[in-house]
């Protein structure tokens, strides 16, 4: 594909959302060597994060009260493309894989580049629609930095979208003790809290039929910004310097105390809970 | 990736998220740190707060370690986009070595902005920070669930960002410090793009599987009335009350209470289980707890397998006791 | 000497009733670890003639493993997997404790077999259920359409008798017995619920996990159109080359609703949205094989569907492991929740008991039989949950009583059905297995031949009849 607008914005079209989806191991029971600190991934099945099928739900409720096409995008390796072919089956027009070595080993800071750069490549889109976090990583901070990339403004967590036209898009979120409910012009990303999108159930139609869709992949010559070292494990501002297993629990004997003494060491044990 | 001049920045900048004027308490917990932190790297500390309403903030921070408080007047109340913009201008200014944020929603949205603006790392939910023998932030966080524990470095480049969440740093201590020089700039700052429409306080979230502290009732319980000792404990923990399936089975507990198999999964930070057995099914629902205290007169219960801290004893003893105990410090 | 054997006591109370909620009693229960405590334990009883129980997770629905008297030996602690290896040609081996529940030992399988993927194809849909209980009862599992009976996947076991002796038993070794009738030795312990003996170890087959798995559920608004669905797949089943039909699972409309008003509890499936009120039926289909063919077979079961006016878009269809096991617990809500209602119901009234049909009718078409079930239910005024192995015409009917006499009537129309089946030569225990609940229910309609055979078993192997007594045939347990 040449590098730049693949999809250039046309006046009075319907309007584009993107949707960041990702591959990630089933079981968050990471299985990991003691000896070697290897985590063990052969066997673990790769499904979607459970966050951006809400996420994508958010996008295919906004396509039922206006004009939309919606283009999932994943960053990953070639057998990510099955989160596409999932995402056909529940409804969404177009997939594209961002696939390329260059790309893998990234942190936060080069996956959001990453994003940023291939959904430019793509086209100017009104919206971007991210999950809340994932299961694998659980950091929840790739939105906001996407967001910062393209330089548009974001809302985290929404739980639900009162309102959308081609101009702004009314949300509310839930803060920790407060609800808001906040309006951001277009284009602008949020980030969906999942319970408030229960995702819909892939229909037998659309995954057959999505099958047979083309998949469009992304590698670094599609991209405008073409030197490696800005993306992948290079482009990454963190490192991981070493994996360890948390420290647990050894199995201990049951103790035997009287109520007293026993009630003194439970509540021992709630260190950190604020109980007075 | 931006590589920085490492020796251009020094110190360590906390973010203190202000609500209504009124700090939040995570501001106060990442000073600690931070004190910590900067007494191993001989640096000082520095607190940044933005929006309306500050007038109170130095106050309820002045017994804080701090070499500066920036306090950062604006007319919005929050949005990630203008704070971002004020505190990118005082990373610049103060080029400090480490940010730390708070990881509450706020802090969640604004750390990301920041980090990009910077081309820097972000590291969000470390359980712990240390400093390495070259004086870089080691950033701690589980991985994979927390079935893996991660260590990370930002090695390169500046500042390096860490969000923590609230709970799990220690708060400042009284002590005696220098007094700290307060800064106050009223800031022209918005962005049209974004408006708040409204704010309305909000009650928590009651569902079980909500609850980071969990008491839960088993077949030991002898009479539905016993529940309420039961309650009373879970309420005075700041908790909930769960049960397994067999008191369902009575009527005693609704479904929606019920952990297992057959119920809800839950995986609270504490759970204390009362006369619970541990059936494979029930022990199913409650892989992801952190830390379970299992309370039974049998020795030989399944639950104490895998119990964190398994108790023998009985509740009807305990219960009372851990009432009384807690009922009491609560008027020290 | 350490303690194994416990008196009864209030904090035991758990383990004298079962899933079917049929309860008993017993004087003393142990948990032995390994086959050294069972021994034991059948010596120190057998100097006091006190009889067995054999308990393992509790999820029978007949009662076998409900103690009438005597002592239970409860085998969960007895939940390891001992070995495992790969075999040339790609199966594999296992040998497990029996009991290791179903969710388990698919984490020790996935554990062991990191490289070549297997699974043990037998797989009733609760999965804490322990594979000792899966060996004694018989039970098979919505995939037997595809991978074939539960048995197969039994190699060898151990099994150890009541003078505390333990027999190995392997595949293969034949037996006659006094009447001349020459059986597999494996069968004198398979299906026939502890009678013979305790089973203190299984050697299973596993097989090559299939490339992929896509799970379809097929909505009807009609009951006959899911009906009409099912008997065309019966006559036609699509073939293709590297993927097959696994299961295809029939769930009536009282289940859907029984499910769906639990399932803000049931962590599996809570996601799952709420179907159309006015869908009477739904078809479960599982195909397992190699991508391509599966599609193929898909296209072709929602041809079939189309026809049957059941609408493609409508259909759910997902893909791999994790969101198939969402449909999979679904299926089981079925099982679950009409447990849930007796369980209710049995707060009022404690005579009540599961009352769930495990028949199998071959020679008339499916459509048949559920108008059939639906018509005698509404003929006597009878509420029933009705899902089961569509294709094999297995149903399961759930009655669900109001009241003790709704109970009673139910057990009537359970003995008239009993009856009809077989006149039609069809099977009135396909897979629960009798125990003590189906013995008195269907007790003298059970084929006759059956019964002889049991009891043939019973009195070569277990001269002292200490095993689970009251199971198959009548008999109260208690001390001699």
């Amino acid at each position: 594909m040449e590098p730049g607008k693949h999809f250039p914005r046309e006046s009075g079209s319907s309007m584009k959302i993107a949707v960041c989806m990702k591959q990630v191991p089933a079981v968050s029971e990471g299985n990991m060597d003691p000896k070697t600190g290897v985590l063990l991934r052969a066997g673990m099945e790769a499904i979607v994060n459970v966050y951006d099928l809400a996420a994508l739900e958010a996008a295919l409720r906004m396509k039922e009260s206006i004009d939309a096409s919606i283009h999932v995008f994943t960053m990953g390796p070639s057998k990510a493309e099955s989160v596409l072919r999932e995402a056909f089956a529940m409804g969404a027009d177009e997939g594209w894989l961002i696939c390329d070595k260059a790309f893998a080993g990234a942190d936060v800071l080069a996956t959001s580049y990453t994003l940023m750069q291939a959904i430019r490549a793509v086209g100017d889109f009104d919206l971007i629609l991210c999950g809340k976090q994932t299961t694998d990583g659980d950091t929840a901070q790739v939105s906001g930095g996407l967001a910062r990339w393209m330089d548009i403004p974001h809302a985290n967590w929404v739980t639900e979208v009162i309102n959308i036209s081609h101009k702004e898009i009314n949300v509310r979120y839930n803060m920790e003790n407060s609800t808001v409910t906040a309006s951001m012009s277009l284009p602008c990303l949020v980030s969906v809290e999942k319970d408030f999108f229960i995702p819909r159930m892939p229909s037998l139609k659309l995954k057959i039929s999505g099958k047979k869709k083309t998949v469009h992949v992304l590698t670094i010559e599609d991209l405008e910004d073409q030197d490696k070292k800005h993306y992948g494990l290079s482009g990454s501002a963190t490192k991981v310097r070493k994996i360890f297993p948390p420290p647990r629990t050894k199995h201990q004997e049951p103790v035997t105390f009287d109520g007293d003494k026993a009630a003194e060491y439970i509540l021992s044990q709630l260190s950190d809970v604020n109980l007075f | 990736m931006k590589k920085a001049n490492i020796e251009e920045w020094s110190g360590i900048l906390v973010y203190v998220e202000c609500r209504k004027g009124k700090v939040h308490p995570v501001g106060r917990e990442l000073i600690g740190e931070a004190w910590r932190l900067a007494e191993k790297l001989k640096t000082s500390v520095y607190a940044a707060a933005a929006g309306a309403r500050l007038d109170d903030v130095s106050g309820q921070l002045a017994d804080c370690p701090l070499e500066q408080l920036y306090l950062f007047e604006t007319e919005d109340e929050y949005t990630p986009v203008v704070y971002e913009k004020i505190i990118t201008g005082c990373i610049e200014m103060l080029k400090p070595a480490i940010v730390l944020i708070g990881g509450t929603h706020e802090g969640r949205a604004l750390a990301p902005r920041l980090a990009v603006a910077f081309e820097s790392g972000l590291t969000a939910d470390c359980t712990s920070l240390e400093i390495d023998e070259e004086g870089n932030l080691i950033q701690i966080r589980p991985a994979f669930g927390g079935n893996v524990m991660a260590s990370i470095l930002t090695a390169q480049s500046r500042p390096q960002f860490a969000t923590v969440r609230a709970g799990i740093m220690e708060p400042v201590t009284a002590g005696h410090f220098q007094k700290m020089a307060v800064v106050r700039r009223r800031m022209n700052v918005t962005d049209e793009r974004v408006r708040i429409l409204g704010m309305k306080e909000t009650e928590r979230g009651d569902s079980i599987t909500d609850q980071k502290i969990l008491v839960v009732a088993g077949r030991g319980v002898r009479k539905k009335g016993d529940l309420e000792m039961l309650r009373e404990l879970a309420k005075l923990l700041g908790g909930g009350l769960a049960s397994s399936r067999a008191l369902v089975e009575k009527g005693w507990m609704s479904p929606g209470e019920q952990i297992g198999l057959s119920g809800n999964t839950v995986s609270p930070q504490y759970m204390i289980t009362c006369g619970v057995s541990g059936t494979v099914q029930f022990m199913a629902g409650i892989k992801q707890t952190k830390n379970i205290i299992a309370i039974n007169t049998d020795s030989r219960s399944r639950i104490f397998e895998i119990a964190h801290y398994p108790v023998c004893g009985d509740l009807y003893e305990i219960v009372p006791k851990m009432i009384e105990r807690l009922k009491c410090k609560s008027f020290e | 000497m350490r303690q194994l054997i416990y008196p009864m006591k209030e904090q035991y109370e758990e383990f004298i009733i079962d899933e079917s909620k049929f309860s008993g009693y017993a004087q003393s229960i142990s948990f032995p670890k390994n086959e050294e405590e069972i021994r034991e334990v059948i010596k120190e009883l057998g100097e006091k003639h006190i009889p067995i129980t054999i308990q393992g997770g509790k999820t029978g629905i007949t009662g076998a493993g409900v103690p009438e008297g005597g002592h239970i030996m409860n085998l969960s602690h007895m939940n390891q997997m001992k070995d495992g290896c790969l075999l040339e040609g790609g199966n594999g081996l296992i040998v497990v404790e029996p009991g290791i529940n179903l969710m388990d030992l698919r984490k020790e399988i996935n554990a062991t077999f990191r490289k070549n993927l297997l699974f043990w194809p037998p797989d009733p849909t609760e999965t804490s259920a322990t594979v000792g209980g899966v060996a004694a009862s018989n039970a098979q599992g919505i995939s037997r359409l595809l991978y074939g009976d539960s048995r197969d996947y039994i190699e060898a076991l151990r099994i150890i008798d009541s003078k505390g002796q333990a027999h190995f038993i392997e595949r293969g070794k034949k037996f006659t017995l006094p009447s001349g009738k020459s059986i597999e030795m494996l069968d004198a312990v398979l299906g026939k619920e502890g009678i013979t003996g305790v089973i203190s170890e299984l050697t299973l087959k596993l097989i090559p996990k299939p490339e992929s798995i896509w799970g379809i559920a097929f909505f009807f608004e009609q009951a006959e159109d899911a009906g009409k669905f099912v008997d065309t797949l019966k006559r036609d089943l699509p073939k293709s080359k590297n993927a097959a039909v696994a299961a295809a699972e029939y769930i009536d409309r009282e289940s859907i609703s029984l499910i769906e008003s639990h399932k803000g509890t049931m962590t599996k499936i809570k996601e799952l949205p709420n179907i159309d009120e006015n869908r009477a039926g739904m078809v479960y289909i599982e195909i397992h094989g190699e991508e391509e063919g599966i599609e193929e077979l898909a296209e072709s079961l929602m041809e079939s569907a189309i026809i049957c006016n059941s609408d493609p878009d409508e259909a759910w269809a997902v893909s791999g492991e994790t969101d198939v096991e969402k449909l999979r617990a679904f299926r089981h809500g079925a099982a679950e929740t009409s447990n849930l209602y007796i369980e209710k119901v049995r707060r009022d009234d404690k005579r009540i008991t599961k009352l769930g049909t495990d028949m199998i009718v071959s020679n008339l078409t499916f459509s048949r039989v559920l108008a059939d079930i639906q018509e005698e239910l509404d003929d006597a005024g009878l509420k029933g949950c009705v899902f089961g192995h569509a294709l094999e015409n297995h149903l399961h009917v759930n009655i669900l009583p109001e009241c003790y006499g709704d109970y009673e009537k139910g057990i009537g129309l359970i003995r008239k059905w009993a009856a009809e089946v077989n006149e039609q030569h069809g099977e009135i225990v396909g897979e629960h297995g009798i125990g003590k609940l189906k013995q008195r229910i269907l007790g003298d309609l059970i084929s006759g031949q059956y019964i002889e055979l049991c009891r043939e078993l019973k009195s070569e192997f277990d001269k002292e009849n200490i095993w689970n007594r009251g199971n198959i045939f009548p008999e109260k347990a208690g001390q001699v």
